[in-house]
């Protein structure tokens, strides 16, 4: 088991690109009196130079803990109890806070969940963008005006930004000083929090085709999580979709729309409303199960509806069913290729 | 024509001003009417964004706010003038669903407690047994059983439970319309559906209407019949929502609407449109049509005065010059 664990084909697939982030095998868990939530239960992913995945899921399937996890932002009672999270090769798992500053803001960055909350209401934006670049460059000196200026010019924000306080400014200017702030340091991965989900449709896609511009001109990575479908087709290359901490199914965008393999993808794909037809609205039906008792085979038995008895005793594989297309449901494999041509993993 | 359920006749609504008029006042909502008929029930959705006046007008209807000019009237008589008996028919017709299932629950009673709430306030049923009864027919309608959930807190209840709890309460007084003010916002997408799915069944087997309050332009289009698209407090267009959506008329409207990201990897934005800046966004126009500054199509005649309503097709009209000779011809 260990030898599949290793030789996964999520590790090993043969891609041409350089992978800029690995996570593998990782598990958090949050610990209450009442025994441990395996918030993150076994995950590994990686991601390719300049491309961006996106991490989808409903509430409380993971997504932001694995950010936080990739950030090394978890808080108590959370802790990573396994796996490790490798960035450029090095793994960012246990190491000392004072070695991690070295990675925060110059290899990895974060661009928050509203913008709103996340800049300090009383200090001016030069400021904050200033305090941001000394604390990981001590030695660049005075004379940050231009290089503020030129990411302002960077993201599509006027001059004038430079002298203003947050509350003068829109939400989706707001954002794009996130944006400029996590670009600052020329990062390697940028981890974007559903970056637009309090702006408004136009402004949403004003903003969304900015961060998308910087990412082809800065040539940097991305992990865009979020719930919006739309927003996932329209930006992502790849998608990872989470159900209960584990991950369900991963594949190129494409696929993950067209094709979709788990029955969890193909329920959350045809419950998405769309101005491009009118249909009936998937539902479904049942709960997660709770995550401090995760169950000895798949995590989706429960609202499954083709649920067999391997489903529940047997410990849940993930499976390629195409290039770089992964899922972990038996029964969608053997439907997408034969079976004993899988080498199969524990998922 | 029959009378309509609910007509806002010219209501406007300004905040603000100061006592000696010092600072400009804010206007939510300008000369807007609105007049549903429930002859047969229909979902009536008013989309916009934020800052656009969904929720002025929310808090118009339900009688929060009275307008600062015009009438809100139920069934022809003025929600402000009615008598008791009118007003309790009012109060009791006329139901609310909220966008957080989290905020509307007080967190120290159990689920019970909601529809003993109801129950005492409008004298349902005259034995235990019938009220108990009330009680679960209402639930079952949205799919819940009494005995999971009515002994529970709040807090037991996952999002879309706690929802439909709501809509189960607003369905048990029997109403004409429900208000549902951005009902699925806060819930996940398996959820949204089913949601939607309730408001869908309520109008076609239980006659209620409802204003559907939303800026999710998709889930507009999947179950509502009437669209009216608000932009800074005035209606940009208004009629059928398939029109609406699938050919869209007002310059706005169709900015609107290719922004919208299609969940599908093969319909990628359309990236020859004019897209504003965050800069032209934040004008507020007071004279004139309040799209001019952002608006690709504009002339003269726009900064004069505001657009009225053209009418482009049987049930289809949209607020903007550019149809004032198509309208004309009708």
């Amino acid at each position: 088991m260990s030898e599949a664990i290793l030789d996964s084909p999520v590790l090993t697939a043969k891609t041409n690109t350089k992978k800029v982030l690995e996570v593998e095998s990782l598990q958090v868990q949050y610990q209450t009196t009442r025994g441990a939530v395996k918030a993150v239960d076994n995950v590994s992913f990686y991601l390719k130079e300049r491309e961006i995945l996106g991490l989808v899921g409903e509430s409380g399937c993971g997504k932001t803990t694995t950010a936080m996890a990739i950030l090394q932002m978890v808080q108590p009672p959370g802790r990573i109890v396994g796996g490790q999270i490798r960035i450029n090769g090095k793994n960012l798992v246990g190491i000392s806070e004072s070695e991690l500053r070295k990675y925060r803001w110059t290899e990895l960055a974060l661009i928050p969940q509203g913008a709103m909350n996340s800049l300090n209401p009383v200090i001016k934006i030069k400021e904050q963008m200033t305090d941001a670049i000394l604390a990981h460059e001590p030695k660049s000196g005075k004379d940050l005006k231009p290089r503020i200026l030129k990411l302002f010019n960077d993201v599509g924000l006027p001059e004038r930004v430079y002298n203003m306080y947050p509350h003068e400014l829109s939400g989706g200017m707001k954002q794009r000083v996130c944006i400029a702030m996590s670009i600052a340091l020329n990062p390697s991965v940028i981890i974007a929090d559903e970056p637009t989900s309090a702006l408004d449709v136009v402004v949403q896609r004003v903003v969304a085709q900015t961060i998308m511009e910087v990412k082809d001109r800065l040539g940097v990575s991305m992990i865009l999580i979020g719930h919006d479908m739309g927003l996932q087709a329209q930006m992502v290359d790849r998608i990872v979709v989470m159900y209960a901490g584990r991950i369900a199914e991963i594949g190129p965008v494409y696929n993950m729309f067209k094709k979709p393999q788990h029955p969890y993808t193909q329920l959350l794909i045809e419950s998405i409303p769309s101005i491009a037809q009118r249909k009936p609205l998937k539902v479904t039906e049942g709960l997660t199960h709770d995550l401090r008792h995760t169950p000895v085979g798949c995590v989706f038995q429960f609202r499954c509806p083709h649920v067999t008895d391997a489903c529940i005793d047997e410990a849940q594989l993930m499976y390629e069913v195409a290039p770089e297309h992964f899922v972990a449901c038996g029964r969608a494999a053997q439907r997408a290729t034969r079976l004993e041509s899988l080498g199969g993993r524990y998922a | 024509m029959p009378e309509p359920l609910l007509d806002i006749r010219n209501v406007s609504k300004t905040f603000g001003g100061g006592l000696f008029l010092t600072s400009k006042p804010i206007v939510a909502l300008e000369d807007y009417s609105l007049s549903i008929y429930d002859e047969p029930a229909k979902i009536t959705t008013i989309a916009g964004e934020s800052g656009s006046g969904k929720t002025t007008l929310v808090n118009l209807v339900l009688g929060y706010l009275p307008p600062t000019e015009g009438q809100v009237l139920y069934k022809g008589v003025d929600i402000h003038q009615m008598n008791r008996q009118q007003r309790l028919a009012y109060r009791r017709e006329v139901q609310a669903v909220f966008q957080d299932p989290y905020e509307v629950y007080n967190p120290f009673y159990r689920v019970q407690h909601v529809f003993d709430m109801v129950v005492r306030n409008f004298r349902l049923g005259y034995s235990k047994q019938e009220r108990r009864d009330r009680i679960e027919e209402a639930l079952n309608v949205v799919g819940l059983r009494g005995e999971e959930i009515l002994e529970k807190y709040p807090h037991q209840l996952s999002g879309g439970q706690r929802q439909r709890v709501m809509v189960a309460r607003a369905y048990m007084l029997k109403p004409r319309l429900i208000v549902a003010d951005e009902p699925v916002s806060a819930v996940d997408a398996s959820l949204r559906a089913m949601i939607l799915n309730i408001m869908m069944k309520l109008r076609e087997e239980h006659h209620i209407s409802f204003l559907y309050i939303t800026h999710d332009l998709s889930t507009a289009y999947q179950i509502s019949d009437e669209m009216y698209v608000l932009f800074q407090g005035v209606t940009a267009e208004k009629g059928d929502v398939s029109q609406i959506i699938e050919n869209p008329k007002h310059p706005y409207v169709q900015e609107l609407i290719k922004s919208i990201p299609v969940p599908d990897p093969e319909i990628k934005w359309d990236t020859n449109i004019h897209l504003p800046s965050e800069e032209e966004m934040r004008i507020k126009y007071v004279r004139g049509c309040r799209f001019y500054p952002r608006c690709s199509f504009g002339m003269d005649m726009c900064k004069e005065a505001q657009p009225p309503m053209f009418r482009i097709g049987q049930a289809h009209q949209s607020a903007c010059y550019l149809y004032r000779k198509a309208a004309s011809q009708n």
